[in-house]
């Protein structure tokens, strides 16, 4: 079973996030913000990460790099609604990153969290 | 207040609104998902219906949002393709190929003929889209022909001067002058969520090759025949 820690300040994503990806028996973790994502990572072990770019106190891109800084090197899977941003543009270039725009094509969104798992 | 010692600032408000209704869109086809599997699991027909549509609303919704977000930033300048270059009868081969589905879908015949290469300064792949929104376009259009006893289109690659044309031909009756007056305007089609078509293809198409320096056009040479006619110009350096 895959285990996905979701990040995304929007408490109703977050939700519909966690009820959707159960529903494919992944296991899932949601944190509201970066530093909390940073803290689970570090803790627990998972097979992705599936995170926002436009949060408030650290952004997605801070958040990847604060990862990597940290030695985690699971895949992370990016949703935006901006994806011409200039985070994101970096992000999409970063090793172990893809990009997704809100909202996601689900079976997208569940095929990458399966082939982040397999190769884990 | 503008003062002459500062650039004028990008207008970012279309970021701002897809960023915002993404984030409301995303619950929406979230859960519309999550209610059509358990309606499925129940054997509830129509409530397994009824949230297909609403997640199909919500994806065309959210596809409309970011084709016009992407038009936008063409037409004003804030993307520009990025020219290198590159054949157009291959680019228009591969679009074929990643529509091969869709094609046999429709039960249409396409025919690609070109008079050798035809080499242009292009965007990979903004150009590609472009071509590929045009394409599933004539698709669509035959698709709403039941009567049709052949659906065929005809795409032409040609070096014309310092130009390089594609020449789309297709049969579809339905297509009027009032259509074909509005055919790249973004209010020319609706957006349809049984379809997943946002209205919005030509007119993306028709902006990246704006942006090309190329022109893009429609014609009816006699009824029920459609001719789209797109013109690159071509690369003087490298010759066809």
């Amino acid at each position: 079973m895959a285990r996905v820690l979701i990040v995304d300040d929007d408490i109703t994503v977050r939700n519909t996030m966690v009820e959707l990806l159960v529903l494919f028996d992944f296991e899932v973790k949601p944190v509201p913000s970066g530093a909390e994502a940073i803290a689970a990572a570090s803790r627990s072990e998972f097979d992705v990460v599936v995170m926002d770019i436009n949060m408030e106190t650290m952004n997605g891109l801070e958040t990847y790099r604060a990862l990597r800084k940290a030695g985690v090197t699971t895949p992370v899977v990016v949703l935006t609604g901006w994806p011409s941003s200039p985070e994101a543009k970096e992000l999409r270039s970063e090793p172990g990153v893809s990009l997704l725009v809100k909202p996601p094509e689900i079976d997208e969104l569940v095929e990458l969290i399966r082939s982040a798992h397999a190769d884990g | 207040m503008q003062t002459d010692n500062h650039p004028p600032q990008e207008d970012t408000s279309r970021y701002v609104l897809g960023h915002k209704l993404s984030n409301l869109l995303t619950p929406v086809v979230g859960m519309a998902h999550i209610l059509s599997t358990k309606a499925a699991d129940c054997g509830n027909k129509d409530a397994e219906r009824l949230a297909r549509t609403i997640h199909d609303a919500a994806q065309v919704a959210s596809r409309l949002l970011s084709l016009f977000i992407r038009t936008r930033d063409i037409e004003t300048g804030t993307q520009e393709p990025s020219k290198r270059p590159g054949d157009l009868s291959l680019l228009l081969g591969s679009v074929l190929h990643d529509l091969e589905a869709t094609i046999e879908d429709v039960g249409a015949k396409v025919d690609l003929t070109t008079d050798g290469s035809c080499r242009i300064m292009m965007d990979c792949e903004l150009l590609p889209a472009a071509f590929r929104y045009l394409i599933e376009g004539t698709l669509h259009d035959l698709a709403a022909e039941p009567e049709l006893s052949q659906r065929l289109i005809t795409i032409q690659v040609e070096r014309a001067g310092n130009e390089a044309l594609v020449v789309t031909r297709y049969n579809a009756g339905s297509i009027g002058p009032h259509r074909l007056e509005r055919f790249f305007d973004p209010t020319g089609a609706p957006a349809n969520a049984e379809t997943g078509r946002t209205g919005l293809e030509y007119s993306y198409a028709r902006a990246v090759v704006e942006a090309h320096g190329g022109r893009a056009s429609v014609a009816s040479p006699k009824p029920g025949v459609v001719l789209v006619t797109v013109v690159l110009p071509a690369d003087e350096e490298r010759g066809s």
